[in-house]
């Protein structure tokens, strides 16, 4: 019988809550990779990034029995570890190791993809963590809006919407050029 | 033109969501609007350039992460809850789990209350931590990020954040600072005093209290005029302002269970609000025993853990919450024995 992805997420976690861990690990496997490329667009740093989604998926385990399944079983998943990266962010900060200097706008589609890949990065770490978090959730992770407010603890959708916009400015200022609008 | 209408209009599109009507407006818009095409361009080009960092293959995970798991204390969450119910029928684990409700409740709200109405932590200007007077409360209980000044980046980040904006302009939290009671209680000392504490500015900056703090189920409760009596009474306020509370308030477990869905379901009940109003809660919170079970690390870690979330949220507990004789249990000495040796 074809399941959706949902559906088969909240009998996953039927199954843990139940004692199966070999279920746990379905949905390790399963969300692992996504959720480990949200903390790295969010923290800029493999290493760091590794922690928090570890954190994150220790969390959701022992968080499993407060799942809705009425909800999303990835959105509520995105949502752990954006919280864990933000709290590695105010620790940085508090720290005094994070903030790059800001980018000049560079001929960013003439230099090598490797130069590239370092521009974005950098422009995203740049970006305020609430307009990085909409923006790394919408373009690598794929989320709609809707998906993004729950994911986000319940922001508004119109707060959604003009967060993403004013990310996108930032980043094709700082990227492509764009002018102020 | 409004490119975010463009911008919504082509997510739309790439989602699968857009409607037959939005399709007809986007194409009229690329057919007729030079700048709507080129915002369609630009969108398509800075999406290719934010594809340059393709989905990351991240190291191996599945170890590092059973063997934490196998270091909790309890691998299955759910057995744990199944083992636990029963006990909380019989009164002990039931008592246990509403306790543990509203030291979270509590928490939360003088968290929000506070950050509402004292726009903590106000520095003055010989740098000094202070308060917001209660007059100055008194006269003009709406605030801004621009009335606070604190030296924290963090606490300050937090003040220029969507939640502290909506925060302050909730209808609900207006009514509430217009409670001639709840601000009687926030003038007195022993909340100004816990509201200065190093705990709570950590707790302010922490992301899963700042969630909890946008929950709108948490602000409906702090509006409901049953728990705005309960709040204004001087025992729960004194149980508030406690330095065990304010040592739990930093705890990893309550602000772990503050981020809890269900919880915040929990928070929205009606009868969960009409509870907090009784004195025999207020008598039990106010004992020296449950403040001190408060700073205990097995109380924090059982706040932490989902099968507390769950039960929490279970039929069993909220049938229990509109019993007489489980309030009226609540300030039994027995009640606060079991409770103070967790």
């Amino acid at each position: 019988m074809y399941l959706s992805q949902d559906a088969e997420d909240a009998a996953l976690v039927r199954r843990v809550l139940a004692g199966d861990m070999a279920a746990f690990e379905v949905l390790v496997v399963r969300y692992q990779r996504p959720l480990f490329t949200v903390a790295s667009r969010m923290l800029g740093s493999r290493e760091d990034a590794a922690d928090a989604t570890q954190n994150a998926l220790v969390r959701i385990f022992e968080n499993l029995g407060t799942f809705d399944p009425g909800r999303r079983f990835f959105s509520w998943s995105y949502r752990i570890v954006v919280n864990e990266c933000l709290n590695v962010l105010r620790a940085r900060r508090s720290e005094g190791t994070a903030g790059e200097p800001m980018l000049a706008p560079i001929a960013f589609e003439q230099v090598a993809a490797a130069e590239r890949r370092v521009a974005v990065q950098r422009a995203l770490m740049e970006l305020a963590p609430e307009l990085r978090a909409v923006m790394v959730l919408r373009h690598y992770g794929g989320l709609s809006y809707e998906q993004i407010s729950e994911a986000l603890g319940g922001v508004p959708v119109k707060t959604v919407k003009s967060r993403l916009h004013t990310a996108r400015q930032r980043l094709g200022r700082v990227l492509l050029g764009w002018q102020e609008r | 033109m409004n490119l975010k209408r463009v911008d919504e209009l082509i997510d739309a599109r790439r989602d699968g969501t857009l409607g037959a009507g939005a399709e007809a407006e986007l194409n009229t818009l690329i057919d007729r609007n030079p700048e709507a095409r080129r915002r369609v361009q630009d969108l398509a080009r800075l999406s290719d350039a934010l594809d340059v960092l393709e989905e990351e293959q991240p190291p191996a995970m599945m170890p590092g992460v059973l063997q934490r798991i196998s270091e909790l204390p309890a691998r299955r969450p759910a057995a744990r809850v199944i083992q636990w119910m029963p006990r909380s029928v019989n009164g002990g684990g039931m008592v246990m789990a509403k306790k543990v409700m509203f030291g979270v409740a509590a928490v939360a709200a003088l968290v929000l209350i506070s950050v509402a109405i004292t726009g903590y932590p106000h520095v003055n200007s010989s740098g000094t931590l202070g308060a917001i007077s209660a007059a100055k409360r008194a006269q003009a209980p709406q605030i801004n990020a621009a009335d606070v000044k604190t030296t924290d980046p963090q606490v300050q980040e937090f003040l220029q954040s969507d939640t502290f904006d909506r925060l302050v302009k909730d209808s609900n939290v207006k009514k509430m600072l217009s409670d001639p009671g709840v601000r009687a209680m926030l003038a007195d000392a022993g909340i100004q005093s816990a509201i200065k504490g190093r705990a709570f500015q950590a707790a302010i900056a922490d992301a899963n209290i700042q969630t909890a703090l946008s929950s709108k189920a948490l602000q409906s409760m702090l509006a409901d005029s049953a728990f705005v009596a309960a709040f204004s009474k001087a025992d729960f306020c004194a149980a508030l302002a406690k330095g065990d509370l304010q040592s739990a308030l930093a705890s990893a477990g309550i602000q772990s269970g503050l981020a809890k869905s269900d919880l915040e379901a929990a928070f929205a009940k009606d009868n969960i609000s009409s509870a907090l109003a009784s004195s025999a809660l207020q008598t039990a919170l106010a004992d020296a025993n449950i403040q001190a079970a408060l700073a205990q690390s097995g109380f924090r870690d059982m706040l932490a853990s989902s099968n507390m979330m769950a039960a929490l949220s279970s039929s069993a507990f909220n049938a229990a919450l509109q019993s007489k004789a489980f309030t009226a249990s609540l300030s039994s000495s027995q009640f606060v024995s079991a409770f103070s040796r967790q």
